[in-house]
């Protein structure tokens, strides 16, 4: 996650994110050479390598709003939830500024995600900067991304898309955990977190 | 006058092709930086960066990693 300390790029927890650092470094150094145009292919086999079809796993469907982010996993058992940012004064000690949120995201690790973006209202951005995605979510229309992540923890990750007054309080946390748990997880949520839905749902 | 100091000769001034010259030394000058500070770079910042990524996967046990930080009580699922 992004502190005051970084001068950078985080610190990936994907192998894409991972040659994406390298890359830069690597256009980086080119900066100061005169000669740059045949290296260039290794920012296009990258390229490539990001518009891979695989396999994906999991599917989870984000919905940006005025001012939080709304999942659904609707491959297992349809569980649905709002991810609000914890505001800075019922904040624990432990926590992050302007970081953490009530209900985090749970995926399981060294698995193929697939993310489809989209938006309730006005634009929003589903953005984790440690597993290089960002997808801008728009009314009306389902952006769709692959991600992977290769070691557990917690991402955190911010809207990054102009939505009003509270655009820079809507995060993401994204919490990574062994498949075994993650279906755990899933079994456990049998019904929506929301009100409503839990009327519905019995 | 007898106590005037001793003039020494000066070059005196170039002058045909002295935008040429002065090109060809800060063009040399400026490839030759260049190349000392593309290699550095190379040597310094890519190259670590990318040997710390492989010793840190060659020795990591996600697993072992994930016990620890649910130990501490990080996660929110578990």
């Amino acid at each position: 996650m992004s502190t005051w300390a970084n001068l950078g790029l985080q610190d990936s927890a994907s192998p894409l994110m991972e040659q994406l650092i390298f890359f830069h470094d690597h256009a980086f150094m080119l900066f100061f050479n005169n000669y740059v145009n045949r290296f260039l292919l290794h920012g296009q086999r990258l390229l490539y390598l990001l518009d891979e079809i695989n396999e994906p796993s999991v599917t989870l469907k984000s919905i940006g709003h005025q001012w939080y982010w709304s999942y659904e996993y609707s491959d297992f058992n349809n569980i649905e939830f709002d991810s609000y940012m914890i505001p800075t004064n019922e904040l624990s000690t432990d926590g992050f500024r302007l970081l953490d949120v009530d209900n985090r995201i749970v995926l399981p690790m060294n698995s193929q995600i697939r993310i489809l973006v989209t938006a309730a209202d006005v634009i929003h951005s589903w953005t984790v900067p440690a597993l290089g995605v960002k997808v801008d979510g728009t009314p009306g229309r389902l952006n769709q991304t692959n991600f992977f992540i290769n070691r557990p923890g917690l991402f955190y990750g911010q809207c990054s898309e102009i939505c009003g007054a509270n655009h820079s309080f809507m995060p993401i946390v994204i919490e990574s955990v062994p498949v075994n748990y993650f279906i755990k997880w899933i079994s456990s949520n049998n019904s929506s977190l929301d009100d409503w839905k839990q009327v519905l749902v019995s | 006058m007898t106590n005037a100091p001793a003039t020494s000769s000066v070059a005196g001034p170039v002058l045909r092709g002295l935008h040429n010259a002065t090109i060809k030394k800060n063009l040399a000058i400026s490839l030759g930086l260049t190349a000392i500070i593309t290699v550095a770079y190379k040597l310094m910042i890519n190259d670590p960066k990318k040997a710390a990524y492989a010793d840190f996967y060659s020795k990591y046990d996600a697993n072992k990693s994930f016990e620890r930080m649910k130990a501490a009580g990080r996660f929110q699922s578990c």
